[in-house]
């Protein structure tokens, strides 16, 4: 067997690779020092992605299902739910290891959505285009690392979501976050 | 009864010692082990996990001195006693913790040969532990702002190939797209990752 290309060390990585063709790759890595090289470093850089991701080093749209693993093995993650057209408080508390804000709006049949940072106009000032988004459940998760939300000022942080598609855009909901440094609101008595 | 032998026989041992019905944490070793080789017992395999991890991890950092490597040793044992138990495996319930110990000692013993041949080899062959130590991580701070670079779809598949590990049906399905395009989109997220750490560039 040739030596492998960068996309097929990838795949045998991420466990992509029909088991004939893993087999194959395999004993070629036994032989082939360079390949040996190649996927070592594919492999460092993937452990470091995984370091980064348990942390909760990052800022993201994501998959509700990344949110609910990081929480199911440990790191605590404080959740806001905000429905379209609210304002909701928010803060960090010592201890919190993610911050998650779950936007939650009607998403049927929404086929692409983004995700709009707004100013206090409502006017749209970052965008972050193709968002992953559960459109069964209607929701957006957004998560924000705490190592800088300890930092923020009291401020309110505007989102709106569209779908976009060749024909324009369509509202999908308006979110506002407002962030108190002193930490988050106490919660409701039952 | 002291100095009885017992056989993993569930009914005349029922007649013998009623108490092992009473909460799991109430029974004794031997009592414990019973209800475990009767059938799926969550409470009683949980409280005997839990009697015997303790004592298992410290004599793996005894005679290891090594946290990891005693924590390895407490699911191994665990898990070895709980299999054995559910078989019937252990004929001697009320001498379990000598049991236990049997089987400590020959993992430990197994794996103290292994260090020792390992040692060997390097003397031998006057290889350096850093010959086949594993390649060190990234700049894990470039690499946290490299990966703020990348598109939230991408940054999306790359956090749940490599920290959640999930195949690309599943990335597919839950991101609403293709395999196929979970994959292109991989590729090229990689590909990025490499450029803005500096990494030599590769062939796709």
């Amino acid at each position: 067997m040739s030596c492998g290309t960068a996309g097929r060390l990838l795949d045998y990585w991420a466990r992509d690779l029909p088991p004939e063709e893993e087999r194959s790759l395999e004993e070629h890595l036994f032989s082939c020092e360079p390949c040996g090289e190649r996927l070592a470093e594919l492999a460092a850089l993937a452990e470091g992605v995984r370091r980064l991701v348990l942390a909760g080093r990052f800022r993201s749209v994501v998959p509700p299902s990344i949110v609910e693993r990081l929480a199911a093995g440990g790191l605590p993650v404080r959740t806001f739910r905000v429905r379209a057209g609210e304002a909701v408080p928010c803060g960090t508390a010592p201890g919190d290891g993610l911050l998650v804000a779950r936007l939650e709006t009607d998403l049927r049949g929404v086929s692409r959505v983004d995700c709009l940072v707004c100013d206090e106009t409502w006017s749209e000032r970052e965008r972050v285009a193709d968002v992953p988004f559960d459109a069964a459940a209607g929701v957006v998760t957004l998560a924000e690392r705490v190592d800088r939300a300890r930092h923020f000022p009291a401020h309110a942080l505007r989102l709106r979501l569209v779908e976009a598609g060749p024909g324009g855009e369509r509202a999908l909901g308006r979110f506002e976050l407002d962030h108190d440094p002193r930490g988050p609101p106490a919660p409701q008595a039952v | 009864m002291p100095g009885a032998a017992y056989r993993v026989v569930v009914d005349e041992d029922l007649a013998a010692d009623p108490g092992e019905h009473g909460p799991a944490r109430t029974l004794d070793d031997p009592a414990l082990a019973l209800r475990i080789a009767r059938g799926p017992d969550r409470e009683a395999e949980r409280e005997l996990c839990r009697r015997f991890a303790g004592r298992i991890r410290l004599y793996g950092l005894r005679h290891l001195r090594d946290e990891a490597a005693a924590l390895d040793l407490v699911q191994e044992i665990l898990l070895l006693l709980l299999t054995r138990l559910r078989e019937g495996g252990v004929r001697e319930p009320d001498r379990l913790g000598s049991y236990v110990l049997g089987a400590c000692r020959l993992a430990v013993s197994g794996w103290k040969k292994g260090a020792r041949r390992r040692s060997e080899l390097v003397a031998r062959f006057g290889l350096e532990p850093s010959d086949f130590a594993p390649r060190p991580l990234p700049d894990v701070e470039r690499l946290d702002r490299c990966l703020e670079g990348l598109g939230a779809r991408a940054r999306s598949v790359v956090m749940m190939t490599f920290y959640a590990e999930q195949p690309t049906d599943e990335i597919a399905r839950e991101l609403a797209t293709t395999p196929g395009n979970v994959r292109i989109v991989r590729h090229r997220a990689i590909a990025s990752l490499r450029d803005c750490m500096g990494l030599a560039a590769e062939e796709p």
